[in-house]
């Protein structure tokens, strides 16, 4: 059940994470998608790309190719205007919102 | 160079994607590739374990996809795009094809492999006939050659050997039933899932028999095969090179010793066709060798 509760919250999420990643740098499929495995955002790279896809169906983030130093060509991610907006739009909201869920859900504390 | 355990890996979450949708697929794969790439075996190794279980991965792709990223392509496209194909080139000659293959490449229906053999195949049926008749005609100047021993009778046709008029007519005939097939081919394989890239002996294998078959159309269509496939770019260049190089040491060899036409075809197809299988058996063992060492 834990498990599902924790997908559950991620979903909703994860999406404005990455916008917040890339809005400090651009970035590559694999550093966004070491990023976040490793702060349990999301299960593995699988679950990386259709999300950048939606993002980038949504206007919200772009790509552009550079060379890396070892050789291969890299796709990288930055955000867009209208990224940067949604971000800031989700920044407002978050913090009045997880203030009111720790309001309302309480704690445990016995 | 890709290391060995990066080509393995590729391939694996190739076919562990199979059924996830084509681009979120080929996009999964680019993002690995490019990471992988340049990397020496440990710390492609390394990260290989960090990336985790290609089964794994596919399953959280799967389980993210549910909202398309594209929108769907409507259903008469592809229809309009077949029928074209098919017999676009019977109504308005040429151009009507050409408009066919156009909307084809235009459309998600179909997979670059099978947008590329559509394209090419009935350039190859062509060219198929235009070979053919070609050969036959060495029959034929060998008959004449018989023939000077008779005086008075100078030309000798054959009426069983194709001559030149025939090749005229046999070419764009078999253009156009070249075409035909494929249309009907594009139908029947509109909008269904690919899952043939994954395996290297799909790469591999219709080269070698694409040229006992039917060559060299048969080969020009098994190379397409093999180079839209996943395999490492060392056995494509192998399988490319092998069979021109055995055809012609095959034939010259031959030459040595005979100048009969038969023996000539005969080695033209069985040596090339024996080379790539060789090289195929060999190229297929050796990944698979080194993944269990």
């Amino acid at each position: 059940m834990t498990a599902d509760v924790g997908t559950q919250l991620r979903k909703g999420v994860v999406e404005s994470c990455v916008l917040g990643l890339l809005a400090t740098e651009p970035m590559y499929g694999w550093q966004l998608s070491e990023t976040l495995v490793r702060h349990g955002m999301i299960a593995s790279i699988g679950t990386l790309y259709p999300m950048l896809s939606r993002l980038r169906a949504q206007g919200l983030v772009s790509t552009y190719d550079e060379r890396s130093e070892t050789g291969p060509v890299r796709k990288y991610y930055e955000l867009t205007a209208s990224g940067r907006q949604q971000l800031s739009d989700f920044r407002q909201q978050w913090a009045s919102f997880s203030v009111a869920v720790d309001d309302l859900v309480g704690k445990d504390d016995q | 160079m890709t290391e060995p355990i990066v080509t393995d890996y590729l391939l694996e979450l190739s076919d562990a994607l199979a059924d996830v949708p084509r681009s979120t697929r080929v996009e999964i794969l680019a993002g690995v590739r490019e990471e992988l790439e340049g990397l020496g075996q440990d710390e492609a190794a390394e990260r290989i374990r960090s990336l985790g279980d290609p089964q794994f991965i596919a399953a959280s792709a799967r389980e993210d996809v549910a909202v398309p990223s594209e929108a769907p392509e409507p259903q008469w496209r592809s229809t309009v795009a077949a029928l074209l194909v098919m017999i676009g080139g019977v109504v308005v000659p040429f151009i009507g094809w050409i408009a066919g293959i156009a909307l084809m490449w235009t459309s998600r229906a179909w997979s670059t492999r099978a947008k590329v053999l559509a394209t090419v195949l009935p350039a190859l049926g062509g060219l198929q006939a235009l070979i053919v008749t070609t050969i036959a005609s060495l029959f034929e100047t060998q008959s004449v050659d018989d023939t000077f021993r008779y005086p008075g009778i100078s030309e000798f046709e054959n009426p069983l050997v194709p001559g030149f008029h025939d090749v005229i007519f046999s070419v764009p005939l078999f253009g156009l039933s070249t075409a035909l097939v494929v249309g009907i081919w594009l139908l029947a394989t509109a909008n269904k899932p690919q899952r043939v890239t994954g395996s290297p002996a799909w790469g591999v294998i219709p080269v070698a028999v694409g040229s006992l078959v039917l060559p060299p159309a048969g080969w020009i269509v098994g190379l397409i095969f093999l180079w839209t496939s996943t395999v490492p770019a060392r056995t494509k260049a192998v399988m490319t090179t092998v069979g021109p190089v055995a055809l012609i040491l095959g034939v010259a060899l031959t030459r040595v010793f005979t100048e009969e036409p038969v023996v000539l075809v005969a080695t033209a197809i069985a040596v090339p066709f024996l080379t790539s299988l060789v090289a195929a058996i060999l190229l297929l063992r050796t990944p698979t060798a080194q993944a269990r060492s």
